[in-house]
């Protein structure tokens, strides 16, 4: 008996392990079949999807290929001009704005010229000092010829030395010039001697009266000399009277 | 006989006369006679001598008159209340050429002392005659006439108009040409005068032909002629652009620039009024003075003067500097900076330095090469002596200061800054601090020379306000040198040296071997 028992306890546990493992079997398989089928839908799921965006992306993409094309060109048009903008502006400063060679040159010569105008002027100058110098030097030459000719009776003589001749003095060369210019005539020396005739409006010699005209004078009673002559000598007391006698004509009562 | 005698009592008379006026004619011709003689009435008693049947008596009258009213102008107004004038100016349209003279010689007389005399003269119709006797033939007449009006028209502008509407210019013109060479100065002086006031009579004068005329007397060589017509020419550029271009389109230049040569320093100043008031105006100008060599003749002659004469050369420097760039630098290259530098540091007047620190600020404040030009002949220095000295006039400092300024603010020439660091006030300083922290970022050697010089010990001294544009110059200074050197440099870092050694505990343990 117990071995009918422990046969049949045994062929339970037989029983009980076979039931699970066709279980596990039957299980495993219908979970393959399900996990296939379900890959198999994803799948389809999956290539539908990627088809449809295959599709829409395209389209897309080549919106936008084209704005980039779009772009691309523009930024290429755009360097462009600026290159040819550059290349224009530097040649266009460089020329007409600020030339650098032409003020170089403008500099230069400005400096060529200054040099020049500076040896012109000192030449200018240098002429008009020369010419004032020598106009000084004829007046000097001059007044000292006059000067000798208005001293001509101060020339020595066989007998006697002249003033200017004198042996303790030293020989300034004056005694010779007098005696190589000739004298002064009367007439020449009249006209020296003569007043300077002015209207007597601006240029006024004080010293001298004007002469008193259209006026008929008496003559005074006694040994006196005529008043004109006497003005004259008092002023110019190198005058001979021989020389000054003014006509006058006097009214006698 | 009785009729000899009624005869000898008016030659008598008539002697008297003469003598009388004769000898205070003379007497007149004496200043110090001449309160004596106002004393005495002398006026009344003149007064009918003009009218007078002896024309000698008539001549002398009015001459005496003429002296007593040139001498001051309360004898000129004596003149004017004894009603004195409406008789000249009758008899001017009347008499002979020496009345004439005379009487013309009294009405200038009159009226150069003041406006109002010279109203009173022009109210009393002494315009129309005058003109009139500027018809005359003999050359004293005109002389004496235009001499008048050039007189009237010197006070204003009312009474330089009145004298063109007489119609005096076009006589003016035709008396410039005559041979005579005092008609020749007085007719000149009175175009100056008249042209002088305002563009409007510049260009009646212009219009009436004159500048052709006067462009041929430059080259008289006579001085006073010069000076008369030089001073004409610069009267008239000064007022506008077309009228210096008109002058200048007389080909005065370079023949003008001779007369900076003369013998006479008024005809050199005129000289250097005209080339400045051409050089105002606009670059062009400039440019032509410049061509024709003008800029080199006026660096001599300011070289070559002193004084006031040379006053407008230096304003004319500065004008033309102040155009453009390109006409600095051609001043600059004309040796103009060096003798404006030899000025500055011989004259002793205030207003002459003042017109050089002008001008070379407006030659260096165009670019750093001009900067550097003024810079180098050794100017700055003097420039801040002028700004912070006390005897320097206020006008003076203000340029001063405008110039250091304006050439700071250009000037990368480190060498010349240097004494500035040293003595500047703040408002200077800070300018040289900022040109130095604009160069010393850039270059190691400045950096070195910085540092030898004793610069940067100087800017650790200086005490500026944070947040200052002085501070953050200085900082940038700072960031440009390591940091112990700066460190080193900064004030009281000796004190802080001393203080570390006398807290220094030496090591005691001797190490035996």
């Amino acid at each position: 008996m117990e071995d009918l028992f422990k046969l049949q306890q045994e062929a339970d546990e037989q029983r009980i392990a076979e039931y699970n493992a066709a279980l596990k079997i039957q299980a495993w398989f219908r979970g393959n079949r399900i996990r296939k089928y379900m890959r198999f839908l994803h799948d389809t799921a999956a290539k539908i999807q990627s088809t449809f965006r295959m599709f829409t992306t395209r389209k897309r993409y080549y919106v936008k290929v084209k704005e980039a094309l779009v772009q691309r060109k523009e930024a290429e048009a755009h360097k462009a001009a600026a290159k040819i903008q550059k290349i224009w502006r530097g040649y266009y400063t460089r020329k007409y704005i600020h030339n650098y060679y032409a003020r170089r040159n403008y500099l230069l010569a400005v400096e060529e010229r200054n040099i020049e105008i500076r040896e012109q002027l000192a030449r200018f100058a240098q002429n008009q000092k020369e010419i004032k110098e020598r106009e000084e030097r004829m007046k000097f030459e001059e007044e000292k010829i006059l000067l000798a000719r208005k001293h001509h009776y101060m020339m020595s003589t066989y007998q006697q030395n002249g003033v200017f001749a004198s042996p303790w003095f030293p020989n300034t060369g004056f005694e010779d010039l007098i005696s190589q210019v000739p004298p002064l005539s009367k007439e020449e020396r009249k006209n020296l001697m003569k007043p300077v005739k002015s209207e007597g409006l601006e240029k006024n010699s004080p010293r001298e009266l004007p002469p008193l005209k259209n006026v008929i004078q008496p003559k005074q009673q006694g040994p006196f000399r005529d008043p004109t002559i006497c003005c004259v000598l008092a002023y110019n007391p190198t005058i001979t009277p021989v020389i000054m006698l003014p006509v006058i004509t006097h009214q006698y009562t | 006989m009785s009729q000899r005698q009624v005869l000898l009592v008016f030659e008598q008379y008539q002697k008297a006369r003469t003598e009388f006026v004769q000898t205070v004619a003379e007497l007149s011709t004496r200043p110090q006679n001449i309160e004596t003689l106002q004393a005495t009435g002398v006026m009344q008693l003149l007064r009918p001598l003009l009218l007078d049947v002896v024309p000698t008596v008539q001549q002398t009258a009015a001459l005496a008159l003429g002296r007593l009213a040139n001498y001051n102008d309360d004898l000129a107004e004596a003149v004017v209340k004894s009603d004195i004038l409406p008789q000249l100016v009758y008899s001017l349209a009347e008499q002979n050429r020496f009345y004439k003279k005379a009487a013309a010689f009294v009405l200038r007389a009159v009226a150069k002392h003041s406006p109002q005399l010279a109203q009173t003269v022009v109210d009393c119709g002494a315009l129309d005659a005058l003109v009139i006797c500027l018809e005359e033939f003999d050359p004293g007449v005109k002389e004496a006439a235009a001499w008048a009006l050039g007189y009237i028209a010197r006070h204003n502008d009312e009474l330089a108009q009145a004298v063109v509407d007489a119609g005096a210019v076009p006589l003016l013109v035709l008396c410039i040409q005559e041979p005579e060479l005092s008609l020749k100065r007085i007719a000149a002086s009175a175009l100056s005068d008249i042209c002088k006031h305002s563009p409007e009579l510049a260009q009646t004068v212009v219009d009436a032909g004159a500048i052709a005329h006067l462009a041929q007397m430059i080259l008289n060589p006579d001085s006073k002629l010069k000076r008369q017509v030089l001073s004409a020419f610069a009267q008239i550029s000064k007022h506008s652009v077309e009228l210096a271009e008109l002058v200048v389109e007389a080909e005065i230049f370079p023949a003008v620039l001779t007369c900076l040569k003369d013998s006479h320093e008024v005809v050199i100043k005129n000289t250097a009024t005209l080339i400045r008031e051409i050089a105002k105006h606009t670059p062009e100008l400039c440019q032509l003075i410049m061509n024709a060599g003008g800029v080199a003749a006026v660096v001599d002659y300011i070289g070559d003067t002193k004084g006031n004469v040379r006053l407008p050369g230096i304003m004319m420097l500065g004008y033309v500097a102040a155009h453009s760039e390109t006409l600095a630098m051609a001043v600059i290259v004309s040796k103009g900076v060096n003798q404006l530098a030899i000025i500055l540091s011989d004259e002793q007047e205030d207003h002459i330095k003042a017109a050089t620190v002008w001008a070379l600020g407006q030659i260096g404040r165009h670019t750093p090469e001009h900067a550097k030009a003024i810079a180098v002949s050794n100017v700055l220095p003097k420039l801040l002596q002028s700004y912070i000295s006390p005897d320097s006039s206020e006008d003076l400092q203000t340029k001063s200061k405008k110039a250091l300024k304006n050439i700071l603010q250009k000037c990368v020439y480190l060498p010349a800054l240097e004494p500035l660091l040293q003595e500047a006030p703040p408002n200077i300083l800070k300018h040289v601090v900022a040109q130095y922290s604009k160069v010393l970022p850039n270059d190691p050697s400045a950096r070195r020379m910085f540092v030898t010089s004793g610069g940067l010990k100087k800017i650790q001294e200086i005490r500026a306000e944070p947040g200052s544009a002085l501070q953050e110059h200085i900082q940038e200074i700072n960031k440009c040198f390591p940091e112990e050197i700066v460190r080193y440099y900064s004030p009281g870092y000796s004190e802080a040296l001393l203080q570390r050694v006398e807290g220094f505990k030496p090591s005691t343990e001797m190490q035996t071997s």
